[in-house]
């Protein structure tokens, strides 16, 4: 059984989920429900997937109280990406050479919603499924807050280590400028990515960028379409922010940030 | 006494008196609807454009533009002759500007400060030994509340003359630790803990990467600077656990800090 599921949660009762480290404990009691969660630093329970099996209520855990004027036992968890861009960043500098376009699969960790109801009406909270490290993209005096993905960017699917709390985004990096793009931190803006679910993985719509230049905007563009690395994938989750209005002015950013080296 | 009050009336209710008072409270009625108006329609075009700051000044120019005209409007319909006022007006404001000498100097200040921007309201700043978080910035003071929660007005004029800190001008800021270490302590070590600690605390950027710096070799041991970035907001909260993180880290290391000791020998004992 997939955690994505909607599952009606008898009153009274406490079911527990394990998303890679986060381990999640819900409670319906009617009127409110009552949450709490964990993260275990364990490395082998990254793989760990656990749906809303039935569990006794843990001690010592700091319980939140939820309420919402939903009247339903159904509760649905929903798959987010995270609320600020991430950052990737490469041990050694990547070097895309002019004319040159390559494909990465970088691993992002999920955030969760928590909504009552069956079609998700009332969002009760959102978790992250990992705490992730804090880190700034660009300068000292203008720049973003981003969080810091310890994963590297793969350049197959067969190579990345994909954990139970993480879907896989494909960016496509093409250079068409005269000179070589090398690059060490590459910055997604999550936010603008959509979530697909196939029959193994979980994936977000690709994201293309082309480098025209040092100083010149690189263009940015999210494909409309799943991802075909994998049949039949289904659309989980929309975006959090559309990037139509906003794309033109985005790729501005973009360009100052993608072409930081360092 | 009847002829008195016959008289006043008549005087009161003139046909040219009544004319007069009914133009000027429709010029003053009129005169303040239309600069309501134009004050509405400004403020919002200008809270679209301009900071909270700048759009205030806006409102309260206009506004006191157009009281001054809609006063200039009724003393001329009160017929009372401009020029004859605008040079006694010369004359005592003469006088009141060797007066307001002082005032004038905060409100000149006022305008450089507030084209200059160095600070907006929200920001910290430190005057001197005080600091805290501007309230407002007014034409002739700015007005801060400290960290203590106290009201300190400074003038403008002050504030010109003095070095001002912001310190939530960037959006990160680096928290500096000095640290002396005994001469025994292997140094790398300590670089690496420093390093380790910074990577786990939540609040630490780990880009730009922490500052590891070996100062100097000081009287009492090696001093060290350890920097750490972190969002402007974090700053108490990481201050607070990463220097408990390397109380607590050094002792299990067994990392000493030396600190001046004090020998008192009795007299006694020659």
């Amino acid at each position: 059984m997939i955690p994505w599921e909607p599952i009606g949660l008898d009153e009274g009762s406490c079911y527990f989920w394990q998303i890679g480290p986060l381990r999640l404990w819900v409670q319906n009691l009617g009127a409110e429900w009552i949450e709490a969660h964990e993260y275990d630093a364990e490395s082998e329970h990254y793989t760990s997937l656990v749906s809303a099996r039935p569990a006794e209520k843990p001690p010592g855990l700091e319980w939140s109280r939820l309420i919402c004027n939903e009247e339903s036992s159904v509760l649905k968890l929903t798959p987010f990406l995270p609320d600020r861009p991430v950052v990737v960043g490469s041990k050694q500098t990547l070097k895309v050479l002019p004319g040159s376009d390559a494909l990465f699969f970088v691993t992002v960790p999920m955030w969760i919603s928590l909504c009552v109801g069956r079609h998700g009406a009332s969002k009760l909270m959102e978790i992250p499924s990992v705490v992730l490290s804090n880190t700034w993209f660009g300068g000292l005096t203008s720049g973003e807050f981003c969080y810091s993905l310890k994963t590297a960017a793969y350049r197959t699917v067969k190579d990345a280590l994909v954990f139970a709390n993480e879907l896989i985004c494909p960016v496509r990096v093409k250079n068409v400028a005269t000179t070589a793009l090398d690059f060490k931190r590459l910055c997604i803006h999550v936010e603008y990515l959509k979530i697909y679910g196939g029959p193994v993985l979980l994936w977000t719509n690709e994201v293309a960028i082309t480098h025209e230049g040092a100083d010149l905007p690189s263009s940015l563009k999210y494909n409309e379409t799943p991802p075909p690395f994998e049949e039949r994938c289904v659309l989980i989750n929309r975006e959090r922010t559309p990037p139509e209005r906003n794309l033109f002015k985005k790729s501005f950013s973009f360009l100052r940030y993608f072409t930081t080296t360092e | 006494m009847f002829d008195f009050f016959i008289s006043t009336f008549r005087t009161v209710f003139n046909p040219n008196i009544l004319l007069i008072a009914l133009r000027v409270i429709v010029t003053v009625v009129v005169g303040f609807f239309f600069v309501k108006m134009l004050v509405f329609f400004a403020s919002k075009a200008a809270n679209r454009r301009f900071s909270p700051q700048s759009s205030m000044i806006i409102r309260k120019a206009l506004f006191y533009t157009g009281a001054f005209i809609i006063f200039i409007l009724v003393l001329k319909q009160l017929g009372v002759k401009l020029a004859a006022i605008l040079g006694a007006a010369g004359i005592a404001g003469i006088s009141l500007g060797f007066a307001s000498q002082t005032s004038v100097s905060n409100l000149i200040s006022g305008i450089f400060l507030i084209s200059e921007k160095p600070f907006s309201v929200g920001d910290i700043i430190k005057v001197d030994n005080t600091s805290g978080i501007i309230l407002s910035i007014d034409l002739l003071s700015v007005k801060i509340r400290t960290f203590d929660n106290q009201f300190v007005r400074i003038p403008n004029e002050q504030l010109i003359k003095s070095q001002v800190t912001n310190m939530t001008r960037f959006p990160i800021r680096r928290l500096d630790i000095n640290i002396t270490l005994s001469y025994r302590e292997d140094l790398e070590k300590v670089r690496d803990l420093l390093l380790a600690i910074a990577e786990g605390n939540p609040y630490c950027l780990d880009n730009p990467e922490p500052f590891f710096l070996i100062q100097s070799f000081g009287h009492n041991g090696v001093e060290l600077l350890f920097g750490v970035w972190y969002l402007k907001p974090d700053f108490t909260v990481l201050n607070n656990s990463i220097k408990l993180e390397i109380k607590k880290r050094f002792e299990r290391e067994c990392i000493r800090i030396p600190y001046t000791q004090v020998h008192l020998h009795s007299g006694d004992q020659g």
